[in-house]
């Protein structure tokens, strides 16, 4: 499970772990002479970690529908239309021009698209990788349920609506809280 | 007691670091950070930070220039002699008239701690925003110069201030969301959270690494390399 974790989460690491499997195979000893209960386990170990596997798969999936319902998926869209916009202001930036033509918009909106649609359905899986393990295949049924009601999609949905009112009112109690500490501070200092 | 404990750990931190702390060119937050397309940074993840712990629960982190140039405004409005309230005066909390919206608020605060969203709150603002609160406050006031005492005391204040502004964010959130629910629902959904598979979500969120964020981060670097790539290698 755990090698289906890393193996999910980094992809750098996946070159290298089939060659070391493979070795470990090889260094078997070919000549020995082996008991029929042997590889009865042997066989009986590769279905329990086919079973294994094929749990886990099922745990990450039932995990993505709870971030599609609890917001977490939404985010990440949130973060990827970011990206597409930020990285079209890089293209024009390095272009040099003030805006693109409505062909190499096009073009850009191809290409963002096609490559964000890959590195999105890879963060959903990497949180959902990293999280469904820690629950039980029961507990992310609740955890939807609970998810799942009318009231919830509303109360879910709230948090998205208004982030730029949010950052300003954020950023102003920032400065709320500065300020007191510096005044606070001060009167203390002089009293 | 704990929140003194961990942010007076931040203040000694940021104590220790001296007058280096406005040294370092401060990092943008903002997803714009992006835009540089410089390596990636590999102990921050600034795009996608709080990604794993479900960021529509956390409150939105300021960028540094911005703040310092608006704190700067204000402390200087305060040395002025005008009135902080004057210098930097967010509707904060408007006094609620209608006391149905009241009675929601107050239930939405508590669906927040039932749910988790409350110790999410406290919890970012205690690891992010502090931050930034602090390395603003040790532009005003050198820490170089205090005393052990003027430390322990400088921290209380912090404290305090930490804690007006979680109520702060936990208030502003709590409207929203009472404005356009019912109080029904409210209570529908204080009751659909109140389960140990919410807890332990919410446990899982509170202790994540940022593993996933930073991985994350270098994944949407990696697409803005390719598509910038394949835009220009097309032309």
């Amino acid at each position: 499970m755990r090698l289906i974790y890393s193996l999910a989460v980094l992809g750098l690491a996946l070159a290298a772990v089939p060659a070391g499997a493979q070795e470990i195979v090889a260094a078997a000893p070919v000549d020995r002479a082996i008991a029929a209960g042997d590889v009865a386990a042997v066989a009986v170990a590769q279905i329990n970690d086919k079973a294994d596997a094929a749990e886990t798969q099922q745990k990450v999936d039932l995990y993505k529908q709870l971030m599609e319902l609890n917001g977490v998926t939404q985010n990440i869209r949130n973060v990827i239309a970011a990206t597409k916009t930020a990285t079209r202001l890089v293209i024009i930036d390095r272009a040099g021009v003030d805006k693109l033509t409505p062909e190499q918009d096009a073009r850009y909106n191809q290409i963002a698209d096609n490559v964000l649609s890959a590195t999105q359905a890879e963060l959903i899986d990497a949180v959902a990788s990293a999280q469904a393990q820690n629950f039980t295949t029961d507990e992310i049924h609740q955890l939807i349920t609970a998810n799942a009601s009318p009231a919830a999609a509303k109360y879910n949905a709230v948090k998205f609506l208004t982030p730029d009112d949010n950052a300003t009112a954020v950023q102003n109690y920032m400065v709320d809280a500065v300020v007191k500490i510096v005044k606070t501070w001060s009167q203390a200092q002089t009293g | 007691m704990k929140h003194h404990l961990t942010l007076c750990a931040a203040l000694c931190a940021a104590l220790a670091a001296g007058s280096a702390l406005a040294a370092p060119a401060p990092q943008t937050r903002s997803m714009l950070a992006i835009l540089s397309l410089s390596g990636p940074d590999a102990k921050t993840s600034d795009i996608t930070a709080g990604l794993a712990a479900g960021q529509g629960a956390a409150p939105p982190v300021p960028v540094p220039d911005v703040l310092t140039r608006q704190t700067a405004a204000a402390v200087t409005a305060l040395y002025e002699n005008r009135t902080a309230d004057q210098a930097a005066s967010p509707a904060a909390d408007a006094a609620v008239t209608d006391p149905a919206l009241a009675e929601r608020i107050g239930l939405a605060r508590a669906l927040f701690r039932v749910d988790g969203a409350d110790a999410l709150i406290r919890h970012f603002v205690e690891t992010e925003h502090m931050k930034l609160i602090i390395a603003e406050v040790a532009r005003h006031i050198d820490f170089s110069k205090l005393s052990e005492s003027d430390k322990y005391r400088l921290a209380a204040i912090a404290a305090n201030a930490q804690t007006e502004l979680e109520e702060n964010i936990l208030n502003l959130s709590a409207t929203q969301t009472a404005q356009l629910m019912t109080k029904p629902e409210l209570l529908q959904l204080m009751v659909a959270f109140d389960t140990d598979a919410q807890r332990k979500l919410t446990d899982v969120r509170l202790h994540d690494d940022g593993k996933t964020d930073s991985l994350a981060e270098l994944d949407i670097r990696l697409a803005q390399y390719q598509i910038v790539k394949q835009y220009e290698s097309g032309q």
